[in-house]
C-alpha cells in the first residue's frame, strides 16, 4: 500500500489554503512574507512528521517533482534579505553612534570607511546599510554628551566634568536627581553636605508616612491598637513635617539661584541651570502634591530595614481575620510551620518532578482504584478525608463509566499513531455485523498517512 | 460542529490541521499575525481539504477489523476498531494496525449546506 498521492494532495492543499487566505492577509495589513513564512512552517512541520514523501522534500530517487521543489523554496530568498539588512544596520549603527562619544574628532570617519567598505563585497544588502550609517552617526543618539563635549573642550577640565555628571544624574534618574544636580552645580564644597542632608530628610519623611499610613490602615482595623501607637507619635512626627519641608525648600532655593551669579562661565550651563531650577521647583510642588494626598507614590528609601511596628501590624491583622482573640507569637509560628509542612508534603507526594499531566493523571486514578489501600505516595495521612470525599462522589456514578473513562484515556494517548478522520456516507449493523461507507478520508497508520476517497469497512463487534 | 461556512473542522485534527496549527501559533506569538487572521485561516483550511479531498483523490479503501467501542453523537460517528487490515484497490499488500480510532461525521449534512 502506496501513499504517493498524499503528497500531492497536501501539496493542494497548502497551496489552496495559502491562495484563499492572501486576500485576508492584505486586508489585516500583513506583509507577503508573513504569509510565505506560514507556508514554509506547515511544510517543514508536515516534512518532520515524516507521514509521506512531499514534493518539497529534497528527493533524490523521483525525477518528475525536482521542478516543483525549486518553486516552494523559491520564496524563501525573498523572503530572507529583508532580516539581514535589518541586522546588518542594527548591528553597525551602534557602532558608529558609540564612537562619536568616545572621540568627537572630524577625522574619525575616514576610519569609519575603511571597515566599512570592506563589508559590501560580503553582503549584497550591505549598500543600504552603508548609506544610512553616515546618517545615523551624524545623528546625535546621546545628544547630552554630545552637545557638552564641543563647547567645552576648549575649556577647563572641571568644568566638563560637572556638566557631563549632571547630565548623567539627570539622564538616568530624571526629575528626582535634580536636587542633588542643582547642589552639585553650586560647587564641589557643597555637594557632600546638601546630599546627606537631603537623603536623611527624605529617609525621614518617608519613615513617617510609612508610620502615618500603617496607623491609619490600623485605625480601621484595629481601634485598640491604635491608641496605643498614634496617641505618642501623633504630636512627635506629623508637626515637624511641616518645618522639614519647608527647611528643604529653602535650602534648595538659595542652591539654585547661587550658580548663576556665581559661575556665568558659558551660555549653555546657564541654560541648563535654568532647566534645572524649573525642574526644581516643579518637583517641590509635585512633592507637596503628593505629601499632601498620596504619601504612598514616594519611592522606598528606607535603607535601616523594616521598622518593627510593620511586624507587629502584619501579626494584628492576622489575628483580626482569625478570631477576634489575639494569637500569641508561638501560635502564629505554629499555623504558618503547618501551613509550610503541608505545602512541602503535597509537592513530594504529589510527584514534584511529573509534568503535570502524569501528576493529575496519578491522583485522579489514585481516587478512583484505592479505596482500601490509601494511597501509595501519600504519607501524611492528613488527605485521607480529602480521599473518601472525592470516593463518594464516584461512588454515585456507575462502575462502568469508570472504567470506559480510564480506557478512552488510553485511546486518546494512541490515537496520534491511528486515526481516520473522514465523512460517512451509511452505517449499517446486522446483530453485531457492521458495514459502513465512508468517503474522503485521512488515514494514518503507523506513522504514515493515506487519502481515500471512498473506503468500506466490515467489523464485528 | 461545521464551522459558519458549512465545512467540518474535523480535518483539523489530522496531521495537516496540526501542523498548521502548530505553524500559526508560531506566527502569533511572533506577534506576526493576529489570533482572528489565524482562524480565518482555519475556517480557509476547513474548506480547502474537504474540497480537494473531494476532487483530487479517487484511491478506495477497504478495511477489516474487530469493533471494539461505537459511539454515535451529535452526528459523529467513532469507532474504535482493533487488529484492522487496510487495503487500497490497485495496490498489492496491506496494512495492519492493532487499533485504530475512526472519527466521521456525516456527509449529507455537509451536502445539504
Amino acid at each position: 500500500m502506496s501513499n504517493v498521492h498524499v503528497g500531492q494532495v497536501y501539496e493542494a492543499v497548502i497551496q489552496g489554503v495559502i491562495d484563499a487566505v492572501r486576500v485576508d492577509f492584505e486586508e489585516n495589513g500583513v506583509e507577503d512574507g508573513v504569509l510565505e513564512d506560514l507556508k514554509k512552517k506547515w511544510q517543514m512541520k508536515l516534512s518532520q512528521l515524516n507521514v509521506a514523501q512531499f514534493p518539497w522534500d529534497p528527493k533524490p530517487e523521483q525525477p518528475a517533482p525536482p521542478a516543483q521543489p525549486a518553486a516552494p523554496p523559491a520564496p524563501a530568498p525573498q523572503a530572507a534579505p529583508p532580516p539581514q539588512a535589518a541586522y546588518t544596520q542594527s548591528t553597525l549603527s551602534p557602532q558608529t553612534s558609540a564612537q562619536p562619544l568616545s572621540l568627537p574628532n572630524i577625522n574619525q570617519p575616514h576610519s569609519n570607511g575603511v571597515p566599512v567598505k570592506q563589508e559590501p563585497g560580503l553582503v549584497r544588502s550591505e549598500p543600504v546599510a552603508i548609506k544610512q550609517e553616515p546618517g545615523a552617526g551624524s545623528q546625535p543618539v546621546h545628544p547630552g554628551y554630545h552637545n557638552a563635549s564641543h563647547p567645552s573642550l576648549p575649556t577647563v577640565n572641571p568644568s566638563i566634568a560637572a556638566t557631563r555628571a549632571v547630565q548623567a544624574l539627570q539622564n538616568k534618574y530624571g526629575e528626582g536627581a535634580a536636587a542633588s544636580i542643582a547642589s552639585m552645580s553650586n560647587g564641589n564644597g557643597k555637594v557632600g553636605q546638601g546630599n546627606v542632608g537631603q537623603a536623611q530628610q527624605q529617609q525621614q519623611q518617608v519613615q513617617q508616612q510609612h508610620a502615618q499610613h500603617q496607623q491609619h490602615s490600623q485605625h480601621q482595623q484595629h481601634p485598640q491598637q491604635q491608641q496605643y501607637q498614634q496617641h505618642p507619635q501623633h504630636p512627635q512626627q506629623q508637626r515637624p513635617q511641616h518645618p522639614q519641608q519647608i527647611q528643604q525648600q529653602h535650602m534648595q532655593r538659595p542652591q539654585q539661584g547661587g550658580p548663576q551669579q556665581l559661575t556665568p562661565e558659558q551660555v549653555y550651563q546657564r541654560q541648563m541651570q535654568q532647566q534645572l531650577q524649573q525642574r526644581m521647583q516643579l518637583q517641590a510642588q509635585q512633592a507637596q502634591q503628593q505629601r499632601g494626598i498620596a504619601p504612598n507614590n514616594l519611592p522606598n528609601a528606607q535603607t535601616d530595614g523594616p521598622s518593627d511596628d510593620c511586624w507587629e501590624a502584619v501579626m494584628m491583622r492576622r489575628n483580626a481575620e482569625g478570631q477576634a482573640v489575639e494569637m500569641g507569637r508561638v501560635e502564629i509560628d505554629d499555623h504558618l510551620h503547618a501551613q509550610i509542612a503541608a505545602r512541602a508534603k503535597q509537592m513530594e507526594g504529589g510527584g514534584l518532578m511529573l509534568p503535570l499531566k502524569q501528576a493529575t493523571k496519578v491522583r485522579s486514578l489514585d481516587n478512583r482504584r484505592n479505596r482500601a489501600a490509601g494511597g501509595p505516595s501519600q504519607v501524611d495521612g492528613g488527605e485521607d478525608d480529602m480521599k473518601d470525599e472525592d470516593l463518594d462522589d464516584d461512588a454515585i456514578n456507575s462502575d462502568l463509566d469508570d472504567s470506559d473513562d480510564n480506557k478512552e484515556d488510553d485511546d486518546e494517548d494512541d490515537d496520534m499513531g491511528h486515526m481516520m478522520l473522514c465523512m460517512y456516507d451509511k452505517v449499517q449493523r446486522v446483530k453485531n455485523k457492521w458495514k459502513c461507507t465512508l468517503k474522503d478520508g485521512v488515514l494514518t497508520v503507523n506513522g504514515k498517512e493515506y487519502v481515500f476517497h471512498k473506503a468500506t469497512g466490515e467489523y464485528e463487534w | 460542529m461545521a464551522a459558519n461556512t458549512g465545512f467540518y473542522d474535523l480535518y483539523r485534527h489530522g496531521s495537516l490541521g496540526l501542523t498548521l496549527t502548530d505553524a500559526l501559533d508560531e506566527l502569533i506569538g511572533d506577534e506576526s499575525i493576529a489570533p482572528q487572521l489565524a482562524m480565518k485561516v482555519l475556517t480557509q483550511f476547513d474548506r480547502v481539504v474537504a474540497e480537494t479531498l473531494q476532487e483530487k483523490v479517487k484511491q478506495r479503501l477497504t478495511f477489516k477489523g474487530s469493533l471494539d467501542t461505537y459511539r454515535f453523537c451529535d452526528e459523529v460517528w467513532t469507532f474504535l476498531i482493533r487488529n484492522v487490515t487496510f487495503k487500497m484497490d490497485g495496490n498489492q499488500g496491506s496494512v495492519v494496525a492493532d487499533k485504530v480510532k475512526i472519527v466521521s461525521c456525516s456527509a449529507k449534512r455537509n451536502d445539504d449546506k
